[in-house]
């Protein structure tokens, strides 16, 4: 008893979500502005999609978020969506030009709109709902700490945490509606024919790839797919360990490709997040001269030790 | 954000905390009173409910005349008359169109109105044949296995809309 609470309590210990002790690592910061650009411009590029769209909506057939409580049929008119996309893009760049506190807040209030007006009609995707949960981040932070250090590790803890919650949300819900027969090979065989038939229903061509044939032949290989897809979800809980968090992000960035590859869907904002923070902080410690330091650093720390 | 401003780490990890747990609340009551999606947040139900049956929607373009004489009955895929017609190059999304169809219960004016202006140009001139096409898992001897069915729904040309039953 004694042996699990000691356990219990020491893996509770490398809990690592805000880190405003350590020392920044070379490259750490290079690396967080990398990760803030990708997400504003996957915000900025998912705005003007949705723009495109919008203009061929002809009305909110099933309200989807804001929508529920806002009418947004003056957002159907042909330049309103061109317009937001454009004032989102101005609040994304003041936030990232550090010009303005509240930008990136102002942006995500906008997005609301955008995204509502544009899946307003019956299909709920969430192929952006990370890039979301990353701009509440950086919409946040700022406005909860003045120095800037600081306001960048808090994002960070929210982003662990955003990561974290929602992968553990997906598996509860098959656990939930299905229970552990979710992982039965024949109902992975089952979602394959329907993409194909999505895919046929878009190209005019039925074309399975050899791994869908497989998975949609052999029941085992669903079922080993499946049950590993719903394990690498479950285990995005250890994204909030600093120890096992580029595994949990490794496991994450595998499921999104057997996703891609099997099903066909593609989150890629969400897949290039995934991978960007799952890569070494050191990869960005660049030009050569900070990786020296850091080698440096390494070698004196190995020497204090010894 | 200004240099020189920092807190203390305690302290400003139990600010981060305070307000991961404000968000966290007003994640858990947006999703809860809007269906599970109120974007960024969500609960993320998709495929959480393994082997739900499906209905989708694929168009096919065949000849004018074929249209007389046709069989309502569901066939497989590799006999079906006339040729896949290609949505995306024609800019229709077919998940809205697959909505729409499995929401019509009869073909009037309205519906068929509705129809034509999702397809736009594309149904201009041609004659377009809807398959209802539903999957699911069905028991057999071998144990349950995917059955897909493809059922001819409803046809439309320059003229007028076609259906089962319909004269």
């Amino acid at each position: 008893m004694t042996n699990l609470s000691s356990a219990a309590a020491g893996l509770l210990g490398g809990l690592s979500v805000f880190d405003f002790t350590s020392a920044e690592l070379p490259g750490e910061a290079r690396r967080r502005r990398v990760f803030e650009a990708l997400v504003m411009i996957e915000c900025a590029w998912a705005n003007l999609v949705w723009a495109e769209y919008i203009e061929h909506v002809e009305s909110i057939a099933h309200p989807l978020g804001i929508a529920h409580h806002v009418p947004l049929d003056w957002m159907l008119d042909g330049r309103v969506p061109w317009l937001n996309a454009a004032l989102i893009t101005a609040c994304l760049a003041l936030g990232f030009a550090r010009r303005v506190r509240w930008a990136y807040a102002a942006a995500l209030v906008l997005m609301l709109f955008q995204y509502a007006a544009r899946y307003s009609i019956g299909e709920i995707p969430h192929g952006a709902n990370l890039i979301g949960m990353c701009l509440l981040a950086f919409a946040t932070a700022p406005l909860l700490f003045r120095d800037r250090l600081q306001a960048e590790r808090c994002v960070m803890g929210f982003v662990w945490l955003s990561i974290s919650v929602g992968y553990v949300s997906a598996a509860c819900c098959k656990l939930v509606a299905t229970g552990p027969t979710w992982i039965r090979g024949e109902y992975m065989a089952l979602s394959i024919h329907n993409k194909l038939v999505d895919a046929f229903a878009k190209s005019g061509v039925y074309a399975p790839s050899a791994l869908q044939d497989l998975l949609a032949e052999q029941r085992w290989a669903g079922t080993l797919f499946s049950a590993a897809g719903l394990a690498f979800e479950l285990g995005s809980v250890f994204v909030l360990f600093a120890r096992w968090r580029p595994f949990a992000l490794g496991a994450l960035v595998s499921l999104h490709l057997g996703i891609g590859f099997i099903l066909e869907i593609w989150f890629r904002s969400a897949t290039l997040v995934l991978v960007l923070l799952a890569v070494p902080v050191s990869w960005f410690a660049w030009p050569a001269r900070e990786r020296l330091a850091s080698g440096t650093s390494r070698a004196a720390r190995s020497a204090d030790l010894s | 954000m200004t240099a020189g401003l920092a807190v203390r780490p305690e302290a400003a990890a139990r600010r981060a905390w305070q307000a991961s747990a404000v968000l966290l609340c007003v994640y858990a009551a947006l999703v809860a009173t809007h269906d599970g999606e109120f974007w960024p947040f969500s609960i993320y139900p998709m495929f959480s409910e393994g082997g739900k049956p499906w209905v989708r929607t694929v168009v096919y373009e065949v000849e004018p005349r074929a249209i007389e004489g046709m069989s309502w009955q569901p066939q497989p895929r590799e006999s079906l008359p006339g040729v896949p017609f290609a949505a995306r190059e024609h800019g229709i999304e077919v998940i809205d169109l697959a909505k729409y169809i499995s929401m019509t219960q009869g073909w009037d004016a309205a519906r068929v109105e509705g129809l034509r202006r999702m397809l736009g140009e594309a149904a201009r001139g041609r004659t377009l044949v809807f398959h209802r096409v539903s999957g699911r898992v069905v028991a057999s001897p071998e144990g349950p296995t995917v059955h897909v069915e493809y059922r001819p729904f409803v046809a439309l040309d320059d003229g007028a809309a076609y259906h089962e039953g319909a004269p």
